[in-house]
């Protein structure tokens, strides 16, 4: 597969361009990275029920927005910061909630990343051509033994 | 339709509790390279910025990191040539006032000790520090996630630095077809990170017709690993039918790296 071929000849073959060429020291790279969404709530109603399996999956489209400019390759990951949710309204009643009930998924389609403890790659791109928008899809899972009230979560969004 | 509608409603219930706020940081560099010497210390620069409207509290940290598959992986971090022991940042925590940057200063020290020939790594976080208290008068239930922003920027230390040119040593092990466009798997078997500063891929339909040249951005080639780099292909290559592809890349040796296949467009 691989050949070395030399520079002088790779010119005459018309193999590169010049523009495609810099210099190491020539690279610019200024990945940004802005928040739109500090906070995302889901609501679940009492009517996302399934009355038979008392299971509710609840999506909101975009729920979370984030922007990138980079003139660089870069990746966004996500991790929870905690392994399970922290009920704000009804501290200590019911058994903690695994943030794996949580997922995230490019807005519009693409595959869902479970959210958890560990870093997940949930979208990448060479380079931005300026402020671009990375929305996600929230996926809640909620079973009706679970406590009422609200729960919270930390999500960190890594660039790099 | 039933479930159209009921997500339908409760996005709308749920997009007038997502609050909003543009908190950006940004830093002026992807990465940071330098030597590593026994008993010295290398200083670096970031220039970290906030082009949001609000000001934001920022923290700076060394994070090692562990390479998986030929990617960083942030959620393993011991290893003996994590460099994150050796680093210290100042400052480390500040508040940047909109429109406002702010230099922090990395530096790398070695320390006593034989260090083995190969590039060492880590890399800078910089963190907006800034999380947005609990949504006020929420009520039923329901949950929230609260949002951190970082950038990392990866840091690399190469011990006994290679010589320029560099050995001839990284090859392109194989050129796939993938949905958007294509993947080139390269193998960079040295212990040094190497930046590939450009590269070139040229498709030549079988059946005749103009080259299509497609110059890719510039990226990095962890030590020891087979990385894939994904190139988006141009509105033009599609349609070609069989062709032959090179991929050309520079990364520094006395000759470039051609790489061949031929694919279907």
């Amino acid at each position: 597969m691989t050949r070395h071929f030399p520079r002088q000849l790779a010119w005459a073959c018309g193999l590169v361009m010049a523009a495609a060429f810099l210099p190491v020291s020539g690279r610019a790279a200024k990945p940004a990275l802005r928040q739109i969404t500090t906070i995302a709530t889901i609501a679940v109603p009492a009517s996302a029920f399934d009355l038979v399996t008392g299971q509710a999956e609840v999506t909101v489209p975009g729920g979370i927005v984030m922007q990138v400019d980079s003139s660089s390759s870069w990746k966004m990951q996500v991790r929870a910061t905690s392994a399970t949710f922290t009920y704000l309204t009804a501290p200590g009643t019911g058994k903690p909630k695994p943030v794996a009930e949580l997922q995230l998924r490019p807005a519009g389609g693409g595959t869902a990343s479970v959210i958890s403890t560990s870093y997940r790659t949930i979208t990448s791109s060479s380079k931005t051509t300026g402020w671009d928008d990375y929305a996600f899809d929230l996926i809640l899972q909620v079973t009706s033994a679970d406590a009422g009230g609200l729960y919270s979560v930390t999500l960190e969004f890594n660039v790099y | 339709m039933k479930s159209t509608r009921l997500l339908l409603a409760l996005a709308l219930s749920a997009a007038p509790l997502l609050a909003s706020a543009a908190a950006t940081i940004a830093v002026d560099r992807a990465e940071l390279v330098t030597d590593l010497v026994p008993d010295q210390k290398r200083i670096l620069k970031l220039q970290v910025s906030n082009s949001g409207a609000e000001a934001t509290p920022i923290t700076v940290y060394p994070e090692d990191w562990q390479i998986t598959n030929g990617e960083p992986d942030f959620n393993n971090q011991t290893h003996p040539r994590a460099l994150g022991r050796r680093v210290t940042v100042s400052p480390a925590s500040f508040d940047l006032a909109p429109g406002a940057s702010q230099e922090v200063t990395v530096v790398v020290d070695a320390g006593p000790g034989k260090l083995e020939a190969g590039s060492y790594w880590s890399a800078i976080f910089v963190q907006s520090a800034r999380l947005a208290p609990a949504a006020p008068g929420t009520s039923g239930r329901g949950a929230q996630m609260r949002i951190v922003e970082r950038i990392g920027v990866l840091l690399f230390a190469d011990s006994a630095p290679e010589g320029k040119p560099l050995p001839p040593d990284v090859a392109i092990n194989g050129i796939k077809r993938t949905p958007q466009g294509l993947d080139i798997s390269i193998n960079n078997p040295s212990a040094y990170m190497r930046l590939v500063s450009s590269a070139i891929i040229s498709v030549t339909p079988f059946a005749g017709g103009e080259t299509k040249k497609i110059p890719f951005h510039s990226f990095r080639l962890l030590p020891g690993t087979t990385s894939a780099i994904a190139v988006e292909l141009p509105a033009g290559v599609t349609g070609l039918g069989r062709s032959s592809v090179l991929a050309v890349i520079d990364y520094g040796a006395k000759d470039l790296v051609v790489g061949e296949a031929r694919l279907i467009f």
